[in-house]
């Protein structure tokens, strides 16, 4: 096996376009997000994603209003086109300073959307697909379209969802209910529609879980018959977090665990490596 | 002594963004040009990645594209081409829409077959996308100081559909592997092909291009004073603090 999984580097942007979290790392503290990058990279992250996670709603403008909202958990409503504009400067400065794939997770809710992101430094750009409800595939397409090929990772809200056939995954709609779309026959369709991977989100489970973890079974069945990457994200606390989707067959994961600066990526590929995760050196 | 004179390649699907950032990182001074009569003014020619998707390979580029390499490596100047850039330098077109090689090394173009598994009897990926071990760049001569002492090789970023195969007749091959194995570099005399990115490599990808300029510079008898990309690299987190990055962070009090 000479292909690594990846570990991704999340960091979240807050409203001021600085890092949601405080990230100290060897006796120097990193205030901005292209110095945590910097050293995240230099550390052996295989890409940097940038993801806008507004603290304190934006206020709304008429033009705003219609706007679709932030999906992420923990996340206020506020509108897509203001938390776009976050990323704008971050991505900017790291195109000329950090040397590895940079990755834009804004609420994309447009072609343009994407390709102004791209056009300001990234390399890719999460599309989460439930924006394009009723029609997700045709959503796809139209941004691939705009953007041109292996510029899209899809991201696909997912939840478990019994019926009675057993137990299946669904598509989860920004407002976090079920879109009654089979969310595995939709994974397979992707490629198709021009992604070049896909990353996969499981909703929070049970109203007791605190918070959302990776599913291994859903990344199983996801990965056995994708012919591009599969990446899942959740909302870790621990490096044994990261463990169950590699061991499962997923090419990579998302991870916010990075961006305080401990664990270090060291830590992580020594404690994955013991699990049997092939990783770079 | 002046400095050499460092051409980037453009052409229709070319995706130089990156590629002119991590020169200007490395104190390289890249300028950019799509015809091949300003081509011969290079000294040093790179030859960016671009999009190899059949939807970008169908729309072509101008045959001019490989008249221009073919041209700087007659002249025996350096070259370097980059991803895609590698695949102009075969024999044969990477589509129908596009010209022909430049046949400087003799080997098809391939393709990854997406019939094919994987170690864990997947489907094969493609693109190729992220990182691989590339075996054997220990034997290039700009890069062999790069290769860690008892390491198996360096692991460095790719993405790409089209590849060169892992046996070429009167070159060396740096190998890795994706279902088949690959040349992930091909080189001869001034010329290096490199299917990887050494753009979002990180620093391994960096020092890479370091290593090439300042071989280039030197192997084409131009001025290497005050060139800036033949300086040691530095590693060390400190360094990340640049006096540009400096200023967007604060010591830490305790």
């Amino acid at each position: 096996m000479t292909l690594a999984r990846r570990l991704c580097a999340l960091l979240d942007v807050d409203e001021r376009g600085l890092p949601a979290r405080h990230y100290s790392r060897g006796g120097l503290d990193a205030t901005f997000v292209e110095a945590v990058a910097a050293f995240i990279v230099q550390d052996g992250a295989d890409e940097v994603w940038l993801r806008a996670q507004r603290r304190t709603p934006a206020p709304p403008t008429s033009t705003m209003a219609a706007a679709m909202t932030t999906t992420a958990p923990g996340a206020s409503m506020t509108p897509a086109s203001a938390d776009l504009k976050l990323l704008f400067e971050p991505l900017a400065t790291l195109e000329k300073r950090v040397f590895a794939p940079i990755v834009a997770w804004a609420p994309v809710t447009s072609p343009a959307d994407a390709r102004l992101l791209l056009s300001f430094g990234a390399d890719r750009v999460v599309v989460d697909v439930n924006r394009g409800l009723p029609d997700p595939i045709a959503f796809v397409e139209r941004i691939v379209e705009a953007t041109g090929s292996d510029r899209v990772t899809c991201a696909v809200h997912v939840r478990r969802a019994i019926s009675d056939k057993g137990v299946g995954y669904e598509l989860v709609t920004p407002a976090g209910e079920g879109a009654g779309i089979a969310a595995l026959a939709l994974v397979e369709r992707l490629p198709d529609a021009g992604a070049a991977e896909i990353l996969l989100l499981p909703a929070r489970g049970a109203l007791e879980q605190e918070r959302t973890l990776h599913d291994g079974e859903l990344v199983e069945q996801a990965s056995a018959t994708l012919s591009i990457p599969l990446l899942s994200h959740a909302e870790d606390v621990d490096i044994a977090d990261l463990a169950t989707p590699l061991m499962m067959g997923a090419d990579g994961v998302v991870t916010t665990l990075f961006s305080a600066g401990r664990p270090s990526l060291d830590d992580v590929r020594r404690a994955l490596r013991d699990y049997g995760v092939s990783l770079r050196a | 002594m002046a400095p050499p004179t460092v051409l980037v390649l453009d052409y229709a699907i070319a995706r130089p963004r990156r590629l002119l950032a991590a020169l200007t990182a490395i104190g390289v001074d890249a300028r950019m040009t799509d015809t091949s009569l300003s081509a011969r003014q290079a000294d040093i020619l790179v030859v960016p990645d671009g999009d190899d998707a059949e939807g970008a390979l169908s729309r072509g580029i101008s045959s001019g594209v490989v008249d221009a390499i073919a041209g700087h490596v007659a002249r025996e100047r350096p070259l370097l081409a980059i991803g895609l850039g590698l695949c102009f330098l075969l024999t044969g077109r990477t589509h129908p829409a596009m010209p022909p090689g430049a046949d400087i090394f003799r080997a098809p173009v391939q393709r990854f077959d997406p019939r094919m598994a994987d170690e864990g009897e997947r489907p094969l990926l493609s693109p190729h996308v992220g990182a691989s071990l590339v075996v054997g760049l220990d034997r290039q001569p700009a890069l062999r100081a790069l290769v860690p002492r008892n390491a198996p090789g360096m692991w460095f970023t790719f993405r790409h559909r089209l590849c060169a195969p892992a046996r070429i007749q009167q070159a060396d091959v740096a190998v890795a592997h994706h279902g088949v194995p690959f040349a992930a570099a091909i080189w001869r005399g001034s010329t290096l092909g490199i299917q990887f990115l050494p753009e979002q490599s990180g620093p391994a990808g960096l020092d890479v291009l370091r290593a090439f300029f300042a071989s280039a510079t030197t192997s084409s008898s131009l001025s290497t004073s005050s060139l800036p990309f033949s300086a040691p690299r530095s590693s060390s987190h400190a360094s990340l603090l640049s006096p540009a990055t400096s200023t967007t962070t604060t010591p830490k009090v305790s």
